[in-house]
């Protein structure tokens, strides 16, 4: 295996499939990238067995072949070469040598053979949908997965394919987003599927600016066919909860407050919260709203109060202040519109105004006062 | 019970105290400490064992020790520490009983709260023991005597069972003067006898100074604590290092003179309980059923002193004496067992499979504590808030009937079951 290519055109493509490697793994073969050559076109393969991704570059080819090569190894070296042509070739003992003006570098590989093959994908069913909504969407629901393993179902986005509209939700119990893209068509089957965070990563990484998106759904996986990459996953197994019964029906008392004022007053209150509960408690009236904190052990105490209007019966809720800001981030209207109902019941987050064609909600749930 | 302007009258004179700073000069500490406590709960429940040599610790010739006996076995040479095995040939027709852990706990708890009326410093010290800041109650009694028969009889009224009372100036003259009269003894010894009293005892009777000391100490000649205690300390701590001035000053009865109440004590790290097994542990089964009763054990002390858990580790040690231990970090902090366990099981399944090696030791603890208050409340979840609201109310009603009727009352039921499997918890 022989090949030339320029040290930029090899990073950039390098750097695509790298974040697929694992940072642990008891397979240690995991932690290489598959390096192929046939004529002038080089693929480079990584996988983590769970998401695989592969991605194809234009080189000077002399000799084909394959080999495994650890990614960080060559990561490292590369980004150090900068500006440089390189000369990539394979010696009789699998050590990958690459040479660049004076320097020469030679890396141990594995043999192609021992590398895990691609997933056989038999493509059932897909939906496309627009590049920069499923971009804007996959953003601000990410954050709210949640990272307990004995909870597998929670560690996705839950997306529900229907006809007319397509829901995007995640939740870690104490916070719960669901986007509604209503400007979504499919003619199949009604579908359900939980999408691991490090494919919707590698996705939202690799997504054009413009065009439309092909999800394929195959059995338990879906495959992605991007401009410069595709990108196999397994989706998580295991049944969602079923979320519609959790967001309250009869939240009747609105607030309407900034969303800046209210972001900021919250990030200066939450440096007196406890740091282990981060509490923050609001005190919200018909015109007003005082947020205060207080670190009862270690001493301390902020409050602050800004106007807001509000249609309920004067009340006193406690919430932990880093979720509330992980919410303030995703909304991007002025105002935003905090429903709430029954008391230990979650409060509705809304911006002030939908996007066209799509309903936006998050839920969260209040910190018990003692 | 005693008369609650006597117990205020001993908050005010404990407060005054505190204010003043003054507890030197006229210190007194009391030491309370059970004679042979779990035999003597046993023969309680069982009158027809009563005055036959009672050895507590499993059935005779078994793995394991002897946790107490009662004085008729003394006689015939058994002693805590000593292997059941020994204890079988010292005394063939001792009646054997397992050790029956919850039981004496309860009993201690109640032990200590009777304490409390007597002190407003207690100081539990172990299961069968305790020190009480004595300065100003004395004297409320009429005297350093009067206290402590007052309070030998609070306990033989309450729990029907003897304790052995010493008062002293120091906490480590108040714990060598209960040990001088045992059986349902009392002691004083004022500050100006502490010499007379203790000197002439040999060097083993402090606490703490075991077999290994005591050896050394006879090789500089030292054999009573009147010779310890009159010893150059330079000398000593070049002989026997740093421990060597500490030694001196026990024998000199210099040893504390303050009682740390449960209320000063500081934050608990973390909470936890280990058990070691009879015979080293093959199964998967019994593994994850002593491991929910240990969870069950550590989140009822959590539960009690009102801490929410964040990190769960596992120990496990295998019979080649080898320790692993792995921790895992919880979504939510909590104090259910039922959580902790879930969590510790997923753990114990990584670290250990049946067919290897086995376990000899496995125990559970829970760090980052936090306790729920002002300022500090806890997260509501969305899917789980009903379950945390059951759970809540069913570890209360445990809690309940344990608090009344003692820990073994109730209790899960693949924890219950695991107990058949081992006894030095």
């Amino acid at each position: 295996m022989q090949f030339t290519v320029s040290q930029s055109d090899f990073l950039e493509t390098f750097s695509r499939v790298s974040p697929a490697v694992p940072s642990k793994s008891t397979l240690p073969i995991l932690s290489n990238v598959l390096l192929k050559l046939e004529g002038d076109l080089l693929q480079l393969i990584a996988t983590d067995l769970e998401l695989s991704v592969l991605t194809e570059i234009k080189v000077s080819g002399i000799k084909d072949g394959s080999i495994a090569v650890p990614a960080k190894k060559v990561g490292d070296i590369i980004r150090e070469l900068e500006g440089m042509e390189l000369d990539f070739f394979l010696d009789e003992n699998m050590h990958m040598q690459i040479k660049a003006g004076e320097g020469e570098y030679h890396v141990p590989g594995i043999s192609a053979q021992d590398f895990p093959s691609l997933p056989e994908f038999t493509g059932a069913s897909n939906f496309s949908i627009e590049a920069k909504r499923l971009k804007s969407s996959i953003t601000r629901t990410i954050f709210a997965v949640s990272k307990d393993e004995l909870r597998p179902a929670l560690t996705g986005v839950f997306f529900e394919i229907m006809p007319q509209e397509l829901k995007f939700v995640t939740t870690d119990g104490h916070r719960l987003v669901r986007i509604i893209d209503q400007k979504f068509e499919y003619d199949g089957e009604p579908q359900e599927l939980i999408v691991p965070v490090k494919a919707l990563d590698m996705i939202q990484r690799n997504l054009p600016e413009e065009g439309d998106i092909v999800f394929s759904i195959g059995s338990n996986q879906i495959m992605l066919k991007l401009d410069n990459i595709t990108i196999y996953s397994r989706l998580i197994e295991g049944k969602y909860p079923h979320y519609e019964s959790v967001i309250p029906k009869d939240n009747d008392s609105h607030l309407i407050v900034s969303t800046e004022l209210f972001t900021k007053m919250i990030r200066r209150a939450q440096i007196f919260a406890n740091p282990i509960s981060h509490q923050i408690v609001l005190n919200i009236s018909s015109n007003s709203i005082e947020i205060s904190a207080e670190d009862i052990e270690l001493g301390g105490r902020g409050s602050e109060k800004i106007s807001a209007s509000f249609n309920g019966d004067d009340r006193v809720v406690g919430y932990n202040a880093t979720y509330v800001l992980e919410l303030m981030k995703q909304i991007d209207t002025d105002e935003l519109r905090i429903e709430f109902g029954a008391e230990k019941k979650a409060g509705i987050v809304r911006p002030i105004e939908q996007k066209e064609n799509e309903d936006f909600m998050m839920l969260i749930m209040p910190v018990r006062l003692n | 019970m005693i008369n609650p302007i006597v117990s205020q009258k001993m908050r005010a004179e404990a407060g005054r105290r505190k204010k003043t700073g003054k507890l030197k000069e006229s210190s007194l500490i009391l030491h309370v400490d059970m004679d042979a406590f779990f035999a003597a709960i046993e023969e309680k429940d069982n009158p027809s064992i009563k005055g036959k040599p009672v050895i507590i610790g499993g059935p005779k010739g078994s793995r394991g020790v002897v946790t107490t006996c009662n004085y008729p076995a003394r006689k015939y040479g058994v002693h805590s520490g000593m292997s059941l095995s020994l204890a079988g040939r010292l005394c063939p027709d001792g009646i054997y009983l397992k050790t029956f852990s919850g039981k004496y706990t309860w009993v201690s708890l109640r032990l200590m709260a009777l304490m409390r009326r007597y002190s407003p410093q207690v100081e539990p010290y172990s299961i069968d023991e305790a020190f009480l800041d004595a300065t100003g109650c004395a004297q409320l009694w009429g005297g350093a005597e009067e206290y402590g028969r007052a309070v030998k009889n609070a306990i033989k009224n309450t729990l029907n069972l003897t304790a052995s009372v010493g008062i002293g100036p120091s906490r480590i003259v108040a714990k060598m003067a209960s040990d001088l009269n045992k059986p349902d003894g009392l002691a004083v010894i004022e500050a100006h006898d502490v010499r007379n009293v203790l000197g002439p005892l040999p060097v083993e009777k402090i606490p703490g100074v075991g077999e290994s000391t005591r050896k050394t100490l006879a090789g500089m000649g030292i054999r009573t604590v009147a010779q310890l205690a009159d010893y150059p300390v330079k000398l000593m701590k070049a002989k026997i290092g740093v421990n060597g001035e500490a030694l001196i000053k026990m024998a000199q009865g210099k040893g504390g003179d303050k009682i740390t109440g449960l209320e000063e004590r500081p934050d608990d790290k973390s909470m936890g309980h280990e058990h070691t097994f009879m015979t080293n542990v093959e199964r998967c089964d019994i593994l994850h059923g002593k491991l929910l009763h240990l969870c069950d054990k550590a989140t009822r002390r959590m539960r009690r002193e009102n801490y929410l858990g964040k990190v769960v580790t596992l120990k496990l040690r295998t019979s080649n004496f080898k320790t692993y231990s792995h921790q895992r970090a919880l979504v939510h902090q909590t104090d259910d067992a039922q959580e902790i366990y879930k969590v510790a099981s997923v753990l114990l399944s990584d670290l250990w499979k049946e067919g290897e090696m086995p376990v000899r030791l496995i125990g559970i603890s829970v760090s980052r504590l936090f306790r729920p208050g002002e300022g500090n409340g806890v997260q509501e979840d969305l899917f789980y808030a009903e379950t945390v609201c059951k759970r809540l109310k069913m570890y209360k009603a445990l809690d309940s009937l344990r608090d009344t009727y003692g820990e073994d009352i109730l209790g899960f039921a693949g924890g219950v079951r695991s107990r058949r499997h081992g006894i030095s918890v």
